[in-house]
């Protein structure tokens, strides 16, 4: 019966979802009998809202929040055992972890997707997908890695670590990241659910005209992409918010910890671009189910229109996903490598400046899409420029790391890895920026092999770094070591053998997003399968390691790391309330070796921070 | 200040709030932005002849009426004079609604003559009913705001509530400034 | 804030009301008269328009600024 009760608000949730989806395929059957349009996508579409809505205020939304609408006092929960990880509640460190449990499982679901892709593509001809199933693989392990790099640093990590790094007591609006946290599981369920309604095959870019003429499947993709697009604004005003006013006394913009101004940066493209992709997927979805007119040539429509409207969010969206990811690494390496973090500074500014460019690049993703040839040359301008600031960070990290004492642990060889890997990410996107080499590599596996460099070879890498480095403080307990090891080298091995053969497939020819190649690519293809099936095996040794380490690991100290930045200055895990005594920050948070230099230090007891503001 | 021991002290929660809101009115501009430059994408300037730009005109001051009542109400609530409060709130519901219904009437003359599935039709119907649905859901934030203030919940000292249905108000009246000429006037 | 700043600052709205309206009236005598060519005026009276409402109404400069 403990599970039962634990799982009450979640049980309540998903009634009200349903009566929430009655109410709405009733409405929509109500307006379609109006009209002689076909009922199946309105019913699905006001079903789908109506369902979220009944979600949201059945697991707490309700409680927590809407009764102070209507002039009730809200009804708050506490709990301290496993069922408060089920919960609507607003503590950050519980939703931080919400958010990372979920979306490692979700990068294991679509980590099996990219499985069966491999061996579909082991040798030519069919071999267990069709192609629409392969197309439909292909869009889901797509989807939710993209929703996997968004999320997972900045609602996981950022969560449970940015307002302890800052030394607050929670974020700034901490029941609309409980709500931007709980609006995720239904788009979970919708993604799953695509395959029953006929997939998707229009890949997680869902170009039109393919997007509105295929399957129902598209419109569960586009309903899911929009509520997570929500979730991914509400996230960005919470951080912008509570680094901006939160900060402890002392916490000056200059003595930010990198990891926070990477969040900052981040936070500041989620918070604006995202509003870009809503309304393109708006307009796929007034075009199906109303009969609007945006896509169709006929009454001037034109699908330029959404590749423009996609890509002004989804160039800067893969800076949402790697700046939080060199905030990481650089956040490893200078603790690692006992050093102050080399051009701090430089940092921040190439942090900014990446934002800046990040709006004005684009184009780039339509050089072969029949835009005027005008922008050609503007857009690969721009596009190059943004490898400026990006050399800047890789630089910092070098200079970290040069003539440092370094300390070879499982999360400093993945952020060194992260080095790596996004060197040859960064050098091959300079073929894909210049417009004469991209007419050649457009489309092929050259494309592929340099996005998950930069994405998975990045930040993937990151998001290991950070997994294995804030583990002791988010768990109390520290991870196997060894075990850590292997899997690193496992993984950095079978990761670059895979992806470096497929530069080499895409220059031969092979083609992206399809189930079957020309026999001369079958050598190659088979190559590229195994490598991948032995990079998927070294994810298993990963989530042995972690359960593991979260159920018997040994009881880690408050610091194991002896590093200076705030969240290691409290408990682990930290309190409640974070910090029994709120710290004021006195120094630079990476002054390793230099004497006397302090970052924090405890207030002085009985609430005498107050005159330091 | 003995009992501000949490990080953040409680008089810090109204500048909290506000650039929260702040930000989402930002982020939410960019829809509007997304909207105006699609309709400059597909259709340029062109406007067909049929659309009744007096209705436009009388529903833009409409709304710019109803911004000038909700500025007087949050006014009132700060100086405490809850009668002129919710007197102001009321009106400006009042107008909200003519304003919409002033949308519904251009809606039906809209379907005769450029239809949704037409070129302007879609440009016309997305602007105007995100732009609706952004007025609908303000209506409901005035109503909740109203029916607290009848419970007494907004001092002069603290009525949050007001000030922040009111910014997202005149938000929306904002965006009509962009989207009224974009709609009615270029050609 | 005093009861006595009430009176002023209701006509400062007005203020701004009438501004709106006259700035409304002339887009709409415009659009309605010049055939062509008169969006780069409209763009620039739309932001003329916009500001005292973001200014006045909205308060923009709060967000810096500490009020007594």
């Amino acid at each position: 019966m403990a599970a039962a009760s634990g799982l009450k608000p979640i049980l309540k949730g998903l009634s009200f979802a349903l009566v929430g989806l009655l109410i709405g395929a009733g409405l929509g059957l109500l307006f379609t009998s109006l009209t002689n349009r076909p009922s199946t996508e309105p019913v699905i579409v006001l079903g789908y809202v109506f369902a979220l809505l009944g979600w949201l205020l059945g697991v707490g939304l309700w409680d927590a929040w809407g009764r102070e609408w209507v002039g009730l006092p809200v009804q708050g929960e506490a709990g301290h055992d496993w069922r408060r990880f089920f919960r609507f509640t607003t503590d950050h460190k519980i939703i931080g972890v919400q958010y990372l449990v979920t979306f490692v499982v979700v990068m294991l679901l679509a980590g099996i997707a990219s499985v069966l892709m491999r061996v579909e593509l082991m040798a030519p001809g069919k071999n267990i997908l069709g192609p629409n199933e392969f197309n439909t693989t292909m869009s889901l392990h797509g989807i939710m890695m993209i929703a996997v790099a968004v999320a997972t640093i900045i609602g996981g990590f950022a969560n449970f670590l940015l307002p302890l790094m800052i030394g607050a007591d929670d974020v700034a609006f901490p029941r609309i990241n409980a709500l931007s946290y709980w609006i995720i599981p239904p788009v979970a369920v919708l993604l799953l659910l695509t395959p029953f309604f006929g997939g998707f095959d229009s890949g997680w870019t869902a170009y039109p005209p393919l997007s509105v003429i295929n399957a129902h499947g598209q419109l569960l993709f586009l309903l899911a992409f929009l509520t997570f697009g929500v979730s991914s604004i509400l996230g960005g005003l919470n951080f912008l918010t509570t680094i901006i006013k939160l900060r402890a006394p002392g916490m000056t913009w200059g003595r930010l910890p990198i990891f926070v101004w990477s969040i900052f940066a981040a936070a500041l493209i989620s918070l604006t671009a995202t509003q870009f992709v809503a309304y393109g997927l708006l307009m796929i979805i007034l075009d199906r189910v109303v009969g609007m007119s945006f896509f169709r040539a006929s009454e001037g429509g034109n699908p330029l229109l959404y590749e423009h409207i996609f890509w002004f969010y989804s160039h800067p969206a893969v800076y949402i996903m790697i700046l939080p990811a060199f905030g990481i690494a650089l956040e490893v390496l200078t603790h690692f490598s006992r050093k102050p973090l080399f051009a701090y500074k430089w940092v921040v500014g190439a942090f900014l400046g990446i934002v800046g460019l990040s709006f004005i690049v684009w184009a780039h993703h339509l050089y072969t899409s029949g835009m005027p040839n005008s922008l050609h040359i503007p857009f690969m301008v721009t596009t190059e420029l943004i490898s400026i600031p990006t050399g800047v960070v890789f630089l910092a990290a070098l200079g970290t790391i040069w003539m440092g004492r370094l300390w070879l642990t499982t999360p400093m060889l993945f952020a060194i890895a992260f080095v790596f890997n996004f060197l040859i990410g960064g050098v091959t996107g300079i073929f894909l920026a210049d417009v004469p080499t991209d007419i050649q590599l457009q489309d092929n596996y050259f494309v592929v092999a340099h996005f998950h460099y930069t994405i998975m070879g990045g930040e993937i890498f990151a998001i290991m770094a950070g997994l294995y480095y804030w583990f002791p403080k988010v768990t109390g307990r520290m991870y196997h070591e060894k075990l850590g090891k292997v899997h690193f080298w496992s993984m950095f091995l079978t990761y670059n053998v895979t992806f470096l053969a497929m530069f080499w497939a895409g220059i031969q020819g092979m083609n992206r997003r399809v189930a079957d190649y020309i026999p001369d690519l079958a050598g190659i293809n088979l190559f590229v399968s195994i490598a991948s099936f032995f990079l998927a095996a070294s994810f298993l040794i990963l989530v042995y390691n972690l359960v593991r380490s979260w159920a018997r690991g040994t009881v880690a100290s408050a610091s194991p790391w002896r590093a200076r930045t705030l969240e290691w200055q409290t408990s682990s895990p930290p309190p409640l309330e974070n910090f029994p005594h709120p710290p004021v920050v006195v120094g630079h948070p990476y002054d390793y070796g230099v004497p006397g230099s302090v970052h924090a230090a405890p207030a002085p007891v009985g609430g005498g921070s107050e005159d330091e503001r | 200040m003995v009992e501000a021991t949490a990080s953040h002290p409680v008089h810090d929660r109204l500048s909290i709030n506000r650039l929260g809101l702040w930000l989402f009115i930002i982020s939410d501009s960019f829809l509007f932005a997304a909207l105006l430059s699609s309709r400059f994408f597909l259709q340029g300037v062109h406007r067909p002849a049929e659309l009744n730009q007096p209705l436009g005109l009388v529903i833009s001051i409409i709304l710019v009426a109803s911004s000038l009542t909700a500025y007087r109400s949050e006014m009132a609530a700060a100086h405490g004079d809850q009668r002129g409060f919710r007197n102001n709130i009321l009106m400006t519901i009042g107008l909200g609604l003519l304003f919409i219904i002033g949308v519904g009437v251009e809606w039906r003359e809209a379907f005769t003559h450029f239809p949704p599935s037409t070129g302007f039709g879609t440009i016309f119907f997305t602007l105007t009913g995100v732009h609706a649905s952004h007025v609908l859901s303000g209506l409901i934030l005035l109503g909740i705001v109203l029916f607290l203030g009848r419970k007494g919940r907004f001092t002069s000292g603290s009525y949050w509530g007001v000030e922040g249905a009111v910014k997202y108000w005149h938000f929306v009246d904002v965006a009509w400034v962009f989207i009224y000429p974009t709609l009615y006037l270029v050609s | 804030m005093h009861r006595t700043e009430l009176p002023s600052k209701m006509r400062l709205g007005f203020i701004v009301f009438g501004v709106l309206i006259v700035i409304e009236i002339i887009e709409y005598v415009l659009g309605v008269n010049m055939k062509g060519g008169a969006w780069p005026l409209l763009a620039v009276l739309a932001v003329i328009g916009a500001w005292p409402i973001v200014q006045y109404f909205m308060h923009f400069t709060q967000l810096w600024r500490r009020e007594e």
